[in-house]
C-alpha cells in the first residue's frame, strides 16, 4: 500500500485542483462532472441504445443487453461495488505477488475490462504490455525456451488490437469477442508467471537470476 | 549470437501475420457489404470515411473556450463526460492555434516514439532490422486502438503517453 500514497497523493491534489480551476467551486464542479457522467451512463446503460454495447470492452457488457431499465440499475450498481471488490481482492491476493510483467498486464487488462463503461479507444493502453511482451518473446527465443501461456496470450492481443468488423451478421459482436479474450488473458496473466530477469530481480525458483549475456538492454 | 536469434519469433511473426489477415479481411467485408450488397456501414473500418474525423475531441471546443467562467458548464452539444484533471488539459489544447492537427500531430509523435522504442530494442536483442521494422510497421497500421485513436483524436491517446512514460 505504501507504494500507492505518493500516486493516490497526486491523484487527490490534481483532481481538487482542476475543480477549484473548473469554479466557480469545489462542490459546484464536482456537481457538473456527477452531471455528465451520469448523462453518459444514461446515454450507454438506460436510454436502450440499440448499437450502445457495440462500442465497448467492458466486462459489464453482456449485462447490459437487459433491455429493462430497472433490472440495468440495480445490475451496474452491483457490478460496480463487485468489480471493486474483486479489482482490490485480485490485486493483493494475487496480483502484487506477480512478476513484473504479468503485473503490467494484469494491471492494464483490469483498467480496461472492470470499469463498467471502457470504449475501444482504451484499448491503445495495451500496446505498452503488448511490447514488453514482444522483448520477453525475443529473449525466451534466443535462449530456446518454452514458456507457458505464452502462445495463449499472444492469441488474445490478436483478437484484442486486430480489426474486427467481419463479426457482424445484423449486430457487430467484435467487442463481444474483446472481452472475452481481455478476460482471457487477465486469466492467463494471473495463472503463468513470466519471470524475467530484466524486471524481476528472482526467479520462478525464487533464487536471483543469474548474469546473462546480451540482455534487452533498453527496457 | 546464435543464428536464431537473427530472425523474428515464430510467435511474434504469427501474430503480425494474423494482425493483418483481420484488417484485410475487415476491409474486404466492409468493401462487400456497403458497396455490394447496400447494407448499412458495419461498425469498424468505416468510421475513416464516415465524417468521423477528430469527432471526440472537437466535440468539447466550444465549451473549452469557455474555461474559467461560469458559462463553462453551459450545455452546448455535449455534457463533459471526464474527470476534472482532463478540462484543464482541454483547455490548453484548445487554446493553440490548431487544435486538432497539434493533439493529432502529438498522437502521431507518441506513436513513432512507441514504434522507434519497439524496434530499437527488438534490433538491440538481435532481431534482423528489416523484420524488426516490418513487425512494428504491421502492428502499428493493422492495430484497431491505433487507427481509431487517430480517426477521433479521442483523449485517451494523451493519456497513454503519459502513462506509457511512467510505466
Amino acid at each position: 500500500m505504501l507504494v500507492f500514497r505518493p500516486g493516490l497523493l497526486v491523484a487527490v491534489l490534481v483532481t481538487v485542483a482542476s475543480l477549484a480551476i473548473l469554479g466557480p467551486s469545489i462542490a459546484e464542479a464536482q456537481r457538473q462532472i456527477n452531471f455528465g457522467l451520469t448523462l453518459i451512463q444514461n446515454l450507454y446503460f438506460f436510454t436502450m441504445k440499440s448499437d450502445a454495447a457495440v462500442y465497448t470492452d467492458r466486462l459489464f457488457h453482456p449485462a447490459s443487453s437487459v433491455r429493462q431499465a430497472a433490472v440495468l440499475a440495480i445490475s451496474l450498481r452491483a457490478y460496480v461495488l463487485t468489480a471493486v471488490a474483486v479489482g482490490l481482492t485480485l490485486f493483493f491476493t494475487k496480483i502484487r505477488h506477480l512478476p513484473a510483467l504479468n503485473q503490467v498486464l494484469a494491471l492494464t487488462l483490469c483498467a480496461v475490462l472492470l470499469p463498467p463503461l471502457s470504449n475501444d479507444y482504451t484499448l491503445i493502453h495495451m500496446l505498452l504490455p503488448l511490447s514488453l511482451l514482444c522483448f520477453y518473446a525475443v529473449e525466451a527465443w534466443r535462449e530456446r525456451r518454452s514458456i507457458p501461456g505464452f502462445e495463449g496470450s499472444f492469441a488474445c492481443l490478436c483478437l484484442i488490437l486486430g480489426f474486427g468488423t467481419f463479426f457482424t451478421m445484423q449486430y457487430a459482436f467484435s467487442n463481444t469477442i474483446r472481452c472475452f479474450a481481455l478476460t482471457a488473458l487477465l486469466v492467463i496473466a494471473m495463472r503463468y508467471p513470466f519471470y524475467w530477469s530484466e524486471l524481476d530481480s528472482l526467479d520462478a525458483t525464487g533464487a536471483e537470476f543469474a548474469p546473462t549475456t546480451g540482455k534487452v538492454s533498453e527496457t | 549470437m546464435t543464428p536464431a536469434a537473427r530472425t523474428l519469433p515464430h510467435m511474434l511473426r504469427q501474430f503480425a501475420w494474423a494482425l493483418a489477415a483481420l484488417a484485410l479481411f475487415s476491409l474486404v467485408y466492409t468493401f462487400a457489404m456497403t458497396y455490394r450488397l447496400q447494407t448499412p456501414h458495419p461498425y469498424g473500418v468505416t468510421l475513416f470515411w464516415n465524417g468521423h474525423f477528430g469527432s471526440d475531441f472537437t466535440t468539447f471546443a466550444e465549451r473549452s473556450r469557455h474555461f474559467g467562467t461560469q458559462s463553462y458548464w453551459n450545455e452546448f452539444n455535449y455534457p463533459f463526460t471526464y474527470r476534472a484533471p482532463i478540462a484543464p488539459i482541454f483547455a490548453v489544447l484548445f487554446s493553440l492555434p490548431h487544435p486538432l492537427a497539434i493533439y493529432t500531430a502529438l498522437c502521431v509523435a507518441g506513436l513513432i516514439g512507441w514504434a522507434t522504442w519497439l524496434t530499437r530494442v527488438l534490433t538491440a536483442a538481435g532481431v534482423n532490422a528489416s523484420q524488426a521494422i516490418a513487425f512494428v510497421f504491421v502492428t502499428l497500421t493493422a492495430s484497431w486502438p491505433v487507427v481509431l485513436l487517430l480517426n477521433t483524436a479521442n483523449i485517451e491517446g494523451l493519456l497513454a503517453i503519459i502513462l506509457a512514460a511512467g510505466v
